[in-house]
């Protein structure tokens, strides 16, 4: 093609190879897709996998493989100890997180739903700014949540708990709950509702009978999410948990001693545990869970 | 008479009852007060204490000073102005630092460094923004994927599988990034065989903490893209396509400024977290890996230093949402094509 010098051919060279790459783009696009999509799918379930294969390696320290046992589900199970784990603690632990995750589900579907009615049908002085403080749990670090909340609770003289973890994670789950039913309200025909009351409905029969079944889903869905995102919250709990645990608290506490086989068990139980909570959310819910 | 009355009596009650049941303020009174209260008295009102206590000082034991004649700006002054400098002195030393990092040839600027806070915060920033960056280069097609190329009953299996990681299991998923990068883990002690590579370990160095913020933060851009994505009206597209564009052009010309509200959303969720992340310095990153959420951490915990804290705590949220602001004028502004 080039007939001039060398620097003209190499440069059509890697015009040629440009457009070459241009033209494998155009014609693979899917297949490319779908290559890009499996290695992310493999990148965050590989790490995942080790942890759970690990977790049956017949090795004390060693994280090479040792052979296949589960002695160390049967010793958690059973209640020892097996070194930095003590079942008995990541029990307590877990009943905690159970415990503040159903509290604070409870009280911020209730509450965050009330808000979403606020911001989606009535206007009011100062609604730019309240909808500013309704969203800004949702972007604020979680760090900063975290210490304001405790020097909060220092201040005015509430010890450090279930409660105040309760409190913290119902501030925030109010926002999401909020978030995620706004946006499911905004959707909804109001004209449904107009047609309820042009029937003789009244206000409290319009909602029982019209609003709330058509944005149950969102309501049910927002639940779930704000009762995953207090289960795993690490950061918060962390800074206005005092002296007790929740799952993510007390995880932490042993990953920080090191790696150890029952590290891997409870692990593994986290893992299916939080898997079994998000694949029945998305069972009751359907598709609402990704608003 | 009397009857008539009573009848009065009860269509005055009726009309009470009702009147309070059409009233439109009752409703929004008692809708808006339980959540108002709860986001003020534990979310506003901290973050007020929060200010407050920045402004104070610490005392010799590590106790907090709030007292009028201790309130003041030291803390922000600590934070931003070296020792033996003047402010002027800072704002050049920092400004120069910043610029010798993005020029080559290890070209010297000013004479000073900024404080070791300040180049904490800026270390932070720059992982968080290069996470963003990753997160959306990989998330994007992949939300695409999901969208376009998979069969629509498979869709929300797909997008489960990715929301998966980013709802639960923040510390398993970061435990089992030790586990990985571990000195005689999986992926070390095949490493292991080849040569020059004896003994190597990834964990408790600042290569695991990238790692792992990519890690954890990719599918956090998962699901704005995909929302956006998913509404965008693809017959534009086709229409493109009919008009002669390729599909790469298609694609930068159409969907792509269609999506860049799922862009911008998806960058926040990355960035924030990232930026601000104190657990996987903590788990992954060596015993004195400097990350700003780490450093806030430790002043409320060993350091003991709670004004500083609080101090950092703000310039770290005010500078996060001025580089988001920025970030918006040029995304929204700038023609990406």
């Amino acid at each position: 093609m080039s007939t001039g010098t060398a620097g003209s051919g190499l440069l059509s060279a890697a015009s040629d190879s440009w457009y070459a790459a241009k033209r494998y783009l155009e014609n693979n696009g899917n297949r490319l897709l779908s290559l890009e999509a499996f290695l992310l799918y493999a990148f965050l379930y590989l790490p995942i996998l080790v942890v759970i294969v690990t977790s049956f390696n017949d090795a004390r320290i060693a994280i090479a493989w040792r052979g296949f046992t589960t002695r160390w589900y049967e010793a958690i199970l059973s209640g020892q100890s097996t070194y930095v784990v003590n079942p008995d603690v990541a029990w307590v632990a877990f009943k905690n997180s159970m415990y503040i995750g159903v509290v604070s589900m409870v009280v911020a579907t209730v509450f965050g739903t009330m808000l979403a009615f606020v911001l989606q049908r009535y206007d009011f002085v100062g609604k730019a700014p309240f909808t500013g403080l309704v969203y800004m749990p949702i972007i604020m670090p979680s760090i900063i949540m975290g210490i304001s909340a405790l020097l909060f609770f220092r201040i005015v003289g509430l010890t450090t708990g279930i409660g105040t973890t309760m409190i913290a994670h119902i501030a925030f789950n109010i926002s999401y709950v909020a978030v995620i039913v706004y946006a499911r309200l905004a959707s909804f025909d109001e004209l449904l509702e107009e047609a309820g009351k042009t029937l003789g409905a009244n206000r409290l029969e319009t909602f029982r009978y019209v609003t709330l079944p058509n944005i149950m889903p969102a309501i049910v869905a927002s639940a779930l999410l704000a009762f995953i995102l207090s289960f795993d919250d690490f950061v918060i709990t962390f800074f206005v948990i005092g002296t007790n645990n929740t799952l993510p608290t007390y995880f932490f506490g042993m990953v920080r001693q090191g790696i150890a086989p029952g590290v891997n068990v409870i692990a593994t139980l986290i893992v299916i545990a939080a898997s079994a909570i998000i694949f029945s959310a998305w069972y009751i819910a359907g598709e609402d869970i990704f608003v | 008479m009397a009857q008539k009355t009573e009848q009065e009596t009860a269509t005055a009650q009726k009309s009470i009852r009702s009147r309070v049941l059409q009233s439109d303020s009752l409703g929004f009174v008692v809708n808006i007060t339980p959540g108002a209260f709860w986001l003020i008295t534990f979310f506003l009102v901290p973050l007020l204490i929060m200010a407050y206590y920045s402004l104070g000082e610490r005392g010799a034991f590590g106790e907090v000073l709030l007292a009028a004649e201790y309130l003041g700006l030291q803390q922000y002054a600590i934070f931003f102005v070296p020792e033996d400098a003047t402010p002027l002195q800072a704002v050049w030393w920092t400004v120069g630092w910043m610029l010798e990092g993005l020029i080559p040839f290890g070209i010297e600027l000013t004479s000073g460094a900024p404080t070791v806070y300040v180049q904490i915060l800026v270390k932070s920033i720059n992982f968080g923004l290069i996470t963003t960056g990753f997160a959306l280069a990989v998330s994007y097609p992949t939300a695409y994927f999901i969208v376009r190329v998979i069969p629509d009953r498979f869709q929300q299996l797909g997008l489960i599988l990715l929301l998966l990681p980013y709802w639960a299991s923040y510390l398993v998923r970061v435990y089992a990034l030790k586990l990985l990068t571990y000195q005689n883990g999986p992926i070390f002690n095949i490493l292991d065989a080849l040569p020059g590579m004896e003994g190597v370990g990834l964990v408790f160095t600042d290569t695991a903490v990238m790692l792992g913020m990519i890690y954890i933060y990719v599918p956090f851009a998962v699901l704005p893209i995909y929302a956006n994505l998913d509404d965008v009206d693809f017959t534009l597209r086709e229409a493109a396509l009919v008009l002669g564009a390729t599909r790469i052009t298609a694609f930068r010309k159409v969907i792509l400024p269609l999506t860049i509200p799922g862009i911008f959303a998806a960058s926040i969720l990355v960035f924030i977290p990232a930026t601000g992340t104190f657990v996987i310095p903590e788990i992954l990153g060596g015993g004195d890996a400097a990350f700003i959420g780490k450093f806030i951490a430790e002043q409320f915990g060993g350091a003991g230093n709670w004004p500083l804290g609080s101090a950092a705590g703000f310039i770290f949220t005010g500078v996060v949402l001025v580089v988001i602001g920025l970030y918006q004028r040029v995304i929204s502004g700038g023609d990406l094509a």
